[in-house]
């Protein structure tokens, strides 16, 4: 019996890869024995590798795919059969015409067509899906005048979901799914993905292209090769199999000196290497265009117990969207820490697959302690957002996107506040929120030790006074004034101009006659407290309690 | 920061040693409002230097051999503070003290309303000044003996000033401002001239009127709100912009 073949631990992005290949092989019961910084498996464990590869990411990432969104109607068509159409109502309706028309749109698509070909099979669901039409009630008509209608695209969708749901259906169309969904993400141009594959089946071109190079070339006699492989140094015949297919091989900052090389044309590797790099779609998490990685290579273990804590959050989402990706890497992140004795915590490196591009973040140990610090105050911001030109944010991305890039938050809580002032009806956030944001700040500054740890919460203090102040223009019936002198503050901040936000201070209080709260004298200590103390104090001058809770607060 | 507010007498008389009375006032608000704040003030260090200034309008008033007297027993006390914090200490000092009688001397004040004046935005190199309150041009020795009052319009009266400006500017905007201390230029109207005030029982001779100064925008800001040259914390060197 052949020896065993042994891959060791690289870059970040052959690091997904193995994490990949051993996710692949575990999940159809293989066994993969994993070392400090090395893995080792038996030649056998490639056979059907293909099939293997495909059940993984079809399971891991079904709840993606469009595939899903055709079968995962048939409960609805299910409980009416059981039922009868009585209760079938008009908002049964559109969810069914809404239904119908991602049916025809998927099943008459270029993937599905090449899909059906692979199927043996002597149903024409191109025809099946053109009889569907979408279902009107005309204005005098009840619903009971469709109800018939409905019964037929309940029979015909049926016939449909059926043909989707069988297996040896399922494995090529889901096949082809996850190929466009999800494998792009990683590789591109070469084997399945490669537009001019003579192979149209998937399965089978996978195999010719990356197995069987692999078992013939770990049973072949290698010593006579004269060149070497650029990531693992075996020796390879030649240098066909360069790094081209692997998309956006990012500058990491750490390993930026070999990727360079790896661009040069005597870079290549090994058709096990390869293998491995085409598995990096089951080692980093994708949600549709976005993906995640946590470098966390201390060992194999970890870094696999990290990576496969992300997946397991991401598919207990009950609805998945790409800002999954964010909550789940802080959830894996928060574990990882609470699992560890704090001496034990290192920098991580955390890659993220984003706008086509990886980027890159190492967070230190400070780093993650400060994350740890405002879990709290971090998770109620996850569904608070506003829209900016017909594009949402998300205020959660945005300050983890900044905490990651070691960026304070004050030109975020600027933004949120000029947004509050001037179109309100585009935040999806409140006062509470930007008191949430302020409060990461300072946590933040203080982790950083760009500020002293205080005892008084400034930020509490400094927008509950921005709050009694508007109270008493409230009482004298001047609200209105209020935004005027909000947009003077916010320019005073942000242009730290301490002299000209005193000045607008003094005369709001002034003209309350009421005495300028003491913390205001700590603003003046430096430019952190100024634009803490400031944006908390326009924070409660702008929006009052009058709004109410946290939306986010369940 | 710059405020006025409004005094009121119960007798139209008060001393001339006029600034005494306003100082009293002042230590009466501050220790009414923050005595920590009261302390480092006027207790902390004998003649520590303050950021700020004042002056007083009586209206039409009339010097009589000791006292002034007001009919209308009302009296404009205007301050002015280049530091934000003696700003608001200040203001909420004096806003505790709102509507209360406060006996001094033979006469009950009672802070009336509170004003925050404009301030004006210097951006040249050249400002003419008009004294709110008289310039001191103090000259003294170590051991309070020996003291001297000159007028702006001699040439020591003016090295002098000069020297008091350098002491005073150097203690508010630092050593880093040496350089553009040291190329400070003034030019005293002709119209300026000396008068005799009566501080805590002594006769000062100090100057009013106007005077062009040359500096950095930030130096002069610094005079226009901090007030200039010696004694300004006790009433004297208020400048306004001509
Ligand atoms: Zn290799």
């Amino acid at each position: 019996m052949s020896e065993k073949i042994k891959v060791e631990m690289n870059d970040w992005l052959f690091n997904a890869g193995i994490i990949g290949f051993v996710n692949i092989l575990e999940h159809s019961g293989d066994k993969v024995e994993k070392y400090d910084n090395y893995i080792e498996f038996k030649e056998e464990v490639l056979d059907d590798f293909e099939e293997k590869y495909f059940k993984y990411l079809i399971d891991t990432y079904e709840k993606q795919l469009s595939w899903n969104k055709i079968v995962s109607y048939r409960p609805i068509i299910e409980h009416f059969k059981e039922e009868g159409l009585d209760q079938f109502n008009k908002d049964n309706l559109e969810r069914l015409n809404s239904y119908i028309k991602d049916v025809k749109y998927y099943t008459k698509s270029a993937s599905y067509k090449a899909a059906y070909n692979l199927i043996e099979s002597n149903k024409n669901v191109i025809e099946l899906s053109k009889s569907l039409k979408t279902i009107k009630v005309r204005k005098k008509d009840t619903i009971e005048s469709v109800l018939e209608k409905v019964n037929y695209s309940h029979q015909i969708l049926e016939e449909i979901i059926d043909y989707m749901d069988n297996p040896s259906h399922k494995k090529y169309l889901a096949g082809k799914n996850v190929i466009y969904t999800i494998v792009k993400n990683s590789w591109n141009g070469i084997s399945f993905l490669n537009p001019q594959t003579k192979e149209k089946n998937i399965y089978i071109d996978f195999k010719e292209y990356f197995v069987k190079p692999t078992t013939e070339y770990i049973e072949i006699d290698k010593s006579k090769y004269k060149y070497n492989c650029f990531n693992c140094d075996n020796q390879i015949k030649d240098l066909k199999n360069h790094y081209g297919f692997l998309n956006n091989i990012g500058f990491d900052v750490d390993k930026k000196a070999s990727h360079v090389w790896k661009f040069n044309n005597d870079a290549a590797m090994c058709p096990i290497c390869k293998l491995i790099y085409s598995c990096t779609p089951a080692g980093i998490m994708y949600v549709y265009n976005r993906g995640i990685f946590i470098n966390d290579n201390i060992n194999i273990a970890s870094l696999i117990n990290t990576n496969n804590k992300i997946k397991y959050e991401i598919n207990n989402e009950e609805k998945i969207s790409s800002g999954s990706t964010y909550k789940a890497l802080m959830n894996s992140l928060a574990q990882k820490y609470n699992n560890k004795i704090k001496y034990e915590i290192s920098d991580i490196q955390v890659i993220r697959y984003e706008d086509e591009n990886y980027r890159f973040n190492i967070l230190s140990k400070q780093m993650l302690n400060i994350l740890n610090n405002t879990s709290e105050d971090l998770s109620k911001l996850i569904n608070s957002g506003y829209k900016e030109i017909n594009t949402y944010f998300n205020i959660y991305e945005l300050v983890i996107d900044r905490l990651f890039n070691n960026q304070n938050l004050f030109t975020l809580v600027h933004k949120l506040l000029i947004f509050k002032l001037s179109s309100p009806n585009n935040c999806r956030f409140n006062n509470l929120h930007i008191k949430r944001v302020l409060n990461i700040n300072k946590k933040f500054m203080e982790g950083m030790g760009f500020m002293n740890v205080k005892e008084k919460d400034i930020i509490k203090s400094a927008s509950g006074s921005g709050y009694y102040l508007r109270e008493k223009y409230r009482q004298k019936g001047a609200v209105d004034k209020l935004s005027g002198i909000s947009y003077r503050l916010l320019n005073a901040i942000k242009t730290n101009n301490k002299d000209m936000f005193m000045d607008t201070l003094l005369n709001c209080y002034l003209y309350a006659q009421k005495s300028v709260p003491k913390i205001f004298l700590d603003a003046l200590k430096d430019e952190e407290n100024f634009k803490n103390i400031g944006y908390a104090f326009v924070t409660g001058l702008i929006e009052g309690k009058e709004n109410g809770g946290d939306n986010n607060a369940k | 920061m710059r405020f006025t507010v409004e005094l009121e007498l119960e007798k139209d008389r008060i001393s001339k040693d006029k600034n005494r009375i306003i100082l009293s006032l002042f230590k009466k608000a501050f220790s009414f409002y923050d005595k920590k704040y009261y302390k480092e003030l006027y207790e902390s260090k004998e003649n520590k230097m303050k950021d700020f200034t004042f002056s007083l309008y009586m209206g039409s008033c009339t010097f009589l051999r000791e006292e002034i007297l007001i009919p209308e027993k009302k009296i404009s006390l205007n301050f002015s503070t280049y530091n934000n914090k003696d700003g608001i200490m200040f203001y909420n000092s004096f806003l505790a003290l709102k509507s209360k009688k406060i006996n001094i001397q033979n006469n009950t004040i009672t802070v009336k309303r509170i004003n925050m004046v404009r301030e004006k935005y210097i951006t040249s190199n050249e400002v003419i000044f008009k004294t709110l309150s008289p310039i001191v041009v103090r000259e003294h020795y170590g051991d309070n003996s020996k003291t001297w009052f000159h007028s702006l319009k001699d040439k020591k009266g003016q090295e002098v000033f000069k020297n008091n400006l350098k002491y005073q500017l150097e203690k508010e905007l630092g050593k880093e401002a040496l350089v553009d201390i040291k190329n400070i230029e003034f030019t005293p109207a002709n119209t300026m001239k000396m008068v005799k005030v009566k501080n805590y029982g002594i006769e000062i001779h100090s100057n009013i009127g106007k005077i062009k100064i040359k500096a950095k925008p930030y130096i002069l800001d610094c005079l226009y709100k901090s007030g200039a040259s010696s004694l300004k914390s006790s009433g004297f060197g208020m400048l306004e912009i001509v």
